[in-house]
């Protein structure tokens, strides 16, 4: 039997009232007329109004469908609005669900000779292509598109898989007016979560909905004997929301911001419950609790954890003599890093099961961290996976399983807990590859209880030189240097040098450094974790002391001297987020050259940023020929809010100009 | 007896094979010299091409290639790009260790295959297959084979065995072909590279072996005109279905015009009628073309679409003037049809675009050569070139995206070489002037001007059309030699008619001179510094070349603070050699006030390789005078 749809729009209404300020194919001549942004005069394009509704239609042979309408007039200024002339729609191509995309409708709208000429967008503009094996892509390409042009479109997209698309208020172009209404049955509960900094009207309603729903009756029903169809009315209340917002600023990209999606404001919706007609219920995430549990119990998640005799073997032979737990760490990280290679690919949940991973020698992050926890356990050690999200996921600030997209192994001590990443082959313990350093993630526990960890390094990562410069008569610099490194920019060293050609490097390194000539370059335990890397050279270096008549100026830093204010803008939006904590340290001795002596040596200063964000010490003395410098640099917070923008900028003047300033030397 | 021979030779040559295999998947029998440099290096590559028939080719590859580190992953070129035409047969990947065991097989259902549609493009029918291989641990060998089918012929592969950081044991290039057909060749440093080359009737070859690999150098030649590279092609090929004899870019340019662009210039009656009043009051095709560019800057926008003819056909006129858009064939060819209407004749022009100068070759006519087109007015022996893909560029001007360089000329009587308009050395000029006040505390306080022309215009003019923020931005790192900038005023004046463009800014910056006890340091070039200096080779390997030259002129008025005097000031310089010259010189108005005044010139050229060092030197020359420094002391 064929089956139909039928649903009862109660909201009608409300519906025709909005219509009548911005009706699909009406478009203004003040509106085709208008040369700029009225809020943003440099906007090259706006979203004049955007409405969307989405809802759920119900269907005998597929059940519940989710179905989002969506409208949309947008205005292009100059001809680098011009690629808002083209709107892309992402299609999930999944086995058990899909989307489907229909009633596409366009068209362009220009002002020529003071006449609204409107131009359709035909099928010739409108591609589908594949992305891959998973998501497909259509394209609208608007005709007839000048400076000035509205262009205006409309469609209906289905989903099967329930997926809310994020209600997205904030774009990197101006928006006047948005109207969303989302209109879900009591059936379904949704998590709503906002990110972003922009205020949105947010209102929440209740209102009743008939469905009308034809049915076999069979046997087993009381009512009747007979077994025919039937019509049902089930009468149900469905949550509205209407989230509007109007003058949304634009979002733009500024310096030291990890994914500026981030903060353009959007509310995202998460499934966390269905019920079916007969009552029966399922659950999907409601708390960090719940979420947890669910990936506790996903069979490639758990059961990964609890698999042992692959490498059972190879782990006994290994942890002969290995004693305390310390050791057994240390011997099972390093090897799960040599055997197992990272393929690039992010999740939480195992991709070809960690049995696979280790015989093929590649795996995702879960293949690699589980497997690590797996082994820790094997060893006694008390060893849980933390679910994490990465820098690019954003933060997760909200219970929700998009949430987390990382997964990290950790090992929990009498006095604090200990963080492993199995899949940089670079990484130490408690020094996380950037991506994984993000805010908090969950530790899961045997049982599947789960508590918060703080993700943040506890350590500064440090830089520390020592450099010693003999000035010699001529103006030229000989010297000798030797920096190590620790935590996180340890790992930066070495993957950047362990990578590289080594004469290349070398090249690279001379030429970044104006006027130096770089010999006997040496790098000790690059590959060595379990010691500090360093490297030392000696150099000789020209133009950058300067011989003025009888006297000599130049920087006590000379090349290592910070000669730009990394922060340059006059406002800041967003927050400076930087990768970890960090301190940079010069210990620097100069031999002035004979026949001179020191007429004057800048002051020491030391200061630091409010609360404590940051600190910069210079502190320089002479002693007869020999001037000494201790300069430090360092950043205690990875996040610093956008209202310490000012200070920090001013932080970081005062730092530039100190660290030019010259000493002045004289003929005797 | 003598079958015996033969079968005890054969069985020999057999066990040869199988042992050089073996031989070539494991690192152990690497030469060491080859790794130098390299991230990787070709043991063997085995190119087979075979055309069949003109409507029949079956190219066979077989590359193994031993990865030495992370960055040489990408030399494994296990790609396979294909579209409806071409068929894929036989690809494989095999992973070997260090020792030369076998440890993966990749087969071709295991290759990722996606469509390969970039971004900014509409639609393409050509896809890709690639391996997606995360290897456990370096050195480890790659074996490649594969095998792909198509009727077109027009494209031959081409024999390009060298590039930077590979070094590459053994590669062989061998093209069979109908002996009744002709092969046409262009081959560029074979000999350099000690390549063997063996051409007989039906069969050409390429062997070269043991190349160290190469790194590369800036301010080098292109790759083409440094790297040994051979192009071939037949004088008949088929291209979707078409067939075709061409023997010289004469009857390359009856082909396109004849299959790709006759018939596609019509456009309607309303449109005539526009262009026709449009251009009813212009004294001359010069001034009619100019109105009907502008007229179809405004009018359209570039989009990718690679459709028709294997992306080689444009879009009808008709059609771009309906949905006012294409791609550069559709634009130029709708630009054309626009011209036709008003009477002045242009034509489609196939060229090699990009900021690096490449000709098409004038003696080798193929299809291969070229990504790009533009519209040529032959304007009486006065070429102008119009760029149709953008909306903004001035009537006539190119910059540096075709300039310099031949290109193909297609007209109805056949296609020509002409070269494209050169920016010379004095045409790409830039005049910065203006004054700026010290303060006593070290802050300046600045009102330039400065304006382009030339190359210089076109990597300036885009500026005006940049958000408020980005304008913020660009100035804050064009002086990023100046700390602390705020600044008052940005005025753009975008001069198209003269090819002018002026940018006047206000600002003003704390602490641009350093304090020193009683004295004042700083350079009186705040405002247009050479800083880059060229990078050190050790050995360089390839001449020096610099695609174009510029010439600035800087004259800035300095008021000094009135409590201070000048202890040190330095003193005029002349710089002449043959890669230019520099100049800069300041003079006292007044008590208080200082004229700097300076100017720079580079020139266009290529010279040996031995110059870069003297090259290098002068440039550093340059960035020590532009820095150097006045001394104020306290009254």
């Amino acid at each position: 039997m064929k089956s139909y749809i039928l649903i009862v729009l109660t909201l009608l209404c409300a519906t025709c009232l909005e219509a009548q300020e911005f009706k699909f194919g009406k478009v203004s001549k003040e509106e085709l007329a208008e040369k700029q942004h009225p809020l943003e005069a440099d906007a090259n394009a706006a979203i004049l109004y955007s409405s969307r509704k989405t809802f759920f239609e119900f269907n005998t042979t597929d059940g519940w469908n989710v179905v989002t309408e969506v409208t949309r007039r947008v205005k292009i200024y100059t001809k680098d609005g011009d690629n808002w002339a083209t709107h892309e729609v992402p299609l999930y191509q999944g086995s058990n669900a899909s989307d489907e995309i229909s009633g596409i409708k366009g068209y362009t709208y220009n002002l020529v000779d003071g006449k609204v000429e409107k131009t359709k967008l035909k099928k010739d503009g409108i591609f589908e292509t594949e992305i891959n094996k998973y998501w497909n892509k259509k394209t609208m390409t608007f005709p007839n598109v000048k400076d000035g042009s509205v262009i205006e479109y409309k469609y209906r997209l289905v989903d099967s898989g329930w997926t809310i698309n994020d209600v997205e208020i904030q774009y990197d172009i101006p928006v006047n007016k948005t109207e969303n209404n989302i209109r879900i049955p009591k059936y379904f509960y949704y998590k709503k979560n906002s990110r972003g900094y922009f205020p949105v009207d947010f209102k929440e309603s209740k209102k009743n909905r008939n469905l009308t729903i034809p049915y076999k009756a069979n046997a087993a029903n009381v009512y009747t004997t007979r077994s025919k169809t039937q019509n049902a009315t089930v009468t149900f209340y469905e949550n509205i929301y209407e989230i509007n917002a109007e003058n949304v600023p634009a979002v733009k990209e500024e310096a030291y911001v990890h994914n500026i999606k981030n903060y353009a404001t959007a509310i995202a919706f998460e499934l966390a419950s269905y019920e079916r007609f007969n009552g029966e219920r399922k659950n999907y995430n409601t708390s960090w609790e719940k979420i947890v549990e669910r990936i506790y119990k996903l069979p490639s998640f758990g059961n990964e954890l609890s698999k042992t005799r692959y490498f059972k073997d190879d782990i006994d032979g290994l942890l002969q003599n290995a004693t305390t737990d310390a050791e057994k760490a240390i011997t099972i990280f390093n090897h799960v890093k040599t055997k197992v290679r990272w393929n690039g690919y992010y999740g939480y949940v195992s991709d070809k099961g960690v049995k696979k991973a280790y015989k093929e020698g590649v795996g995702n992050v879960a293949d690699i961290n589980l497997m690590l926890t797996a082994m820790f356990r094997y060893a006694g050690i008390n060893a849980n996976p933390v679910l994490v999200s990465t820098r690019k996921n954003g933060i997760p600030l909200f219970p929700t399983s998009k949430g987390f997209n990382y997964v990290i192994s950790a090992v929990e001590i009498d006095n604090g807990i200990i963080l492993f990443d199995a899949t940089e082959i670079y990484a130490t313990p408690n020094v996380l590859p950037e991506r994984a350093i993000n805010w908090i993630g969950r530790v899961v526990r045997k049982e599947g209880s789960s508590a918060e960890v703080d993700l943040t390094p506890q350590k500064h990562a440090t830089k520390t030189s020592m450099y010693s410069f003999k000035i010699g008569e001529d103006g030229v610099v000989e010297g000798q240097e030797r920096t190590s490194f620790s935590e996180n920019r340890a790992l930066r060293f070495r993957k950047a040098y362990n990578k590289a050609n080594k004469d290349e490097y070398l090249e690279k390194l001379e030429n970044a450094i104006e006027g130096i000539e770089i010999e006997e370059y040496t790098v000790k335990n690059e590959n060595n974790l379990g010691k500090p890397v360093t490297e030392s050279y000696k150099f000789t270096l020209e133009d950058r002391v300067e011989i003025i008549g009888d006297k000599i100026y130049f920087s006590p830093l000379l090349f290592l001297a910070t000669t730009e204010n990394p922060f340059k803008s006059e406002i800041r939006e967003y927050p400076i987020d930087y990768n970890y904590l960090w301190k940079d340290t010069y210990r620097i001795t100069i031999q002035i050259p004979d026949g001179y002596e020191i007429e004057s040596i800048p002051e020491s200063l030391a200061m630091g940023m409010e609360d404590n964000l940051g600190e910069f010490k210079y502190i320089i003395s002479q002693k007869g020929k020999s001037i000494n410098l201790n300069a430090s640099v360092k950043i205690n917070s990875l996040i610093i809010p956008s209202n310490y923008y000012g200070n920090l900028k001013e932080f970081y003047k005062m730092l530039v100009e100190k660290e030019q300033e010259k000493i002045v030397l004289k003929k005797i | 007896m003598r079958i015996k021979l033969v079968y005890a030779i054969f069985l020999f040559l057999n066990i040869n094979v199988v042992f050089a295999q073996e031989h070539l998947t494991t690192y152990l029998t690497l030469p060491q010299e080859l790794t130098k440099n390299a991230n990787a290096v070709v043991r063997l590559h085995e190119r087979d091409i075979d055309v069949k028939a003109v409507d029949d080719l079956e190219i066979t590859e077989r590359r193994i290639v031993t990865v030495l580190n992370e960055n040489g992953l990408n030399k494994i070129r296990a790609v396979i790009w294909y579209d409806d035409n071409i068929k894929v047969k036989d690809a494989e990947v095999k992973i070997y260790d260090k020792f030369g065991k076998q440890i993966k097989r990749i087969k071709e259902k295991d290759f990722k295959d996606v469509s390969a549609v970039e971004g900014g493009t509409l639609y393409s029918d050509s896809r890709v297959k690639y391996i997606d291989y995360t290897p456990v641990s370096y050195p480890f060998t790659a074996v490649f084979t594969n095998t792909t089918q198509t009727p077109n012929t027009a494209h031959l592969p081409i024999f390009s065995p060298v590039e930077y950081y590979l070094g590459v044991e053994k590669y062989t290039y061998t093209l069979r072909y109908p002996s009744s057909l002709t092969l046409y060749k262009k081959e560029l440093n074979l000999e350099e590279f000690g390549v063997v080359t063996s051409d007989a009737p039906g069969r050409l070859n390429y062997t070269i072996e043991n190349v160290n690999a190469i790194k590369s150098e800036s301010l080098s030649p292109s790759e083409a005109a440094i790297k040994p590279r051979a192009y071939v092609t037949l004088n008949k090929f088929s291209y979707e279905g078409i067939h075709a004899e061409i023997n010289d870019w004469n009857d390359f340019g009856v082909w396109v015009y004849q299959n790709l662009i006759d018939g596609r210039s019509k456009v309607d009656a309303a449109t005539k009628v526009k262009i026709e009043s449009l251009v009813a009051d212009a004294s001359s095709d010069k001034e009619k073309a100019k109105l009907i560019y502008e007229f179809m800057q405004n009018k359209t926008r570039y989009i990718s679409v690679q459709v028709g003819i294997g992306g080689y056909q444009p879009i009808p006129a008709a059609e771009v003037d309906r949905v006012s858009y294409g791609d550069c064939k559709g634009l130029s060819n709708y630009m054309m049809a626009l011209l036709k209407v008003a009477g002045v004749e242009s034509y489609y022009t196939v060229v090699q675009a990009g900021d690096e100068i490449v000709d098409l070759y004038s003696d080798f006519a193929s299809l291969g050569q070229g990504n790009h087109v533009i519209l040529n007015i032959p304007n009486g022996g006065d070429d102008i070139w119009l760029e149709c893909t953008s909306q903004k560029m001035p009537f006539g001007f190119i910059g540096d995206f075709t300039d310099d360089r031949n290109v193909l000329v297609v007209t109805p009587e056949g296609g020509k070489i002409k070269h494209t308009k050169k920016y010379a050395t004095e045409e790409n000029f830039q005049e910065t002037t203006g004054s700026y006040t010290l303060n006593n505390n070290g802050a300046i306080a600045v009102d330039v001007t400065i304006t382009t022309k030339g190359i210089q215009y076109s990597n300036r003019f885009y500026i005006k059309d940049k958000s408020d923020t980005d304008k913020d931005k660009y100035y804050k790192n064009y002086w990023r030699n100046i700390n602390n900038i705020s600044i008052d005023e940005i005025v753009h004046e975008n001069d198209k008619e003269n090819i002018v463009f002026t940018e006047k800014v206000k600002f003003k910056a704390d602490a641009y001179a350093v304090q020193t006890g009683d004295r004042i340091l700083f350079a009186p070039n705040a405002l247009n510094k050479y800083s880059s200096i060229p990078d050190r080779y050790r050995k360089r390997k390839f001449p020096l070349k610099i695609s174009r030259g510029f010439y600035d002129e800087d004259t800035y008025e300095i008021k000094l603070p009135s409590d201070y005097k000048i202890e040190a000031i330095p003193s005029a310089i002349t710089l002449e050699g043959e890669f230019g010259s520099y100049a800069f010189s300041i003079t006292q108005k007044d008590d208080e006030t200082l004229i700097y005044q300076r100017s720079i010139k580079i020139n266009d050229g290529e010279y040996p390789k031995d110059a870069y060092k003297n090259y290098r030197k002068f440039i550093k020359k340059i960035v020590k005078f532009d820095n150097a420094k006045i001394v104020l002391v306290k009254k």
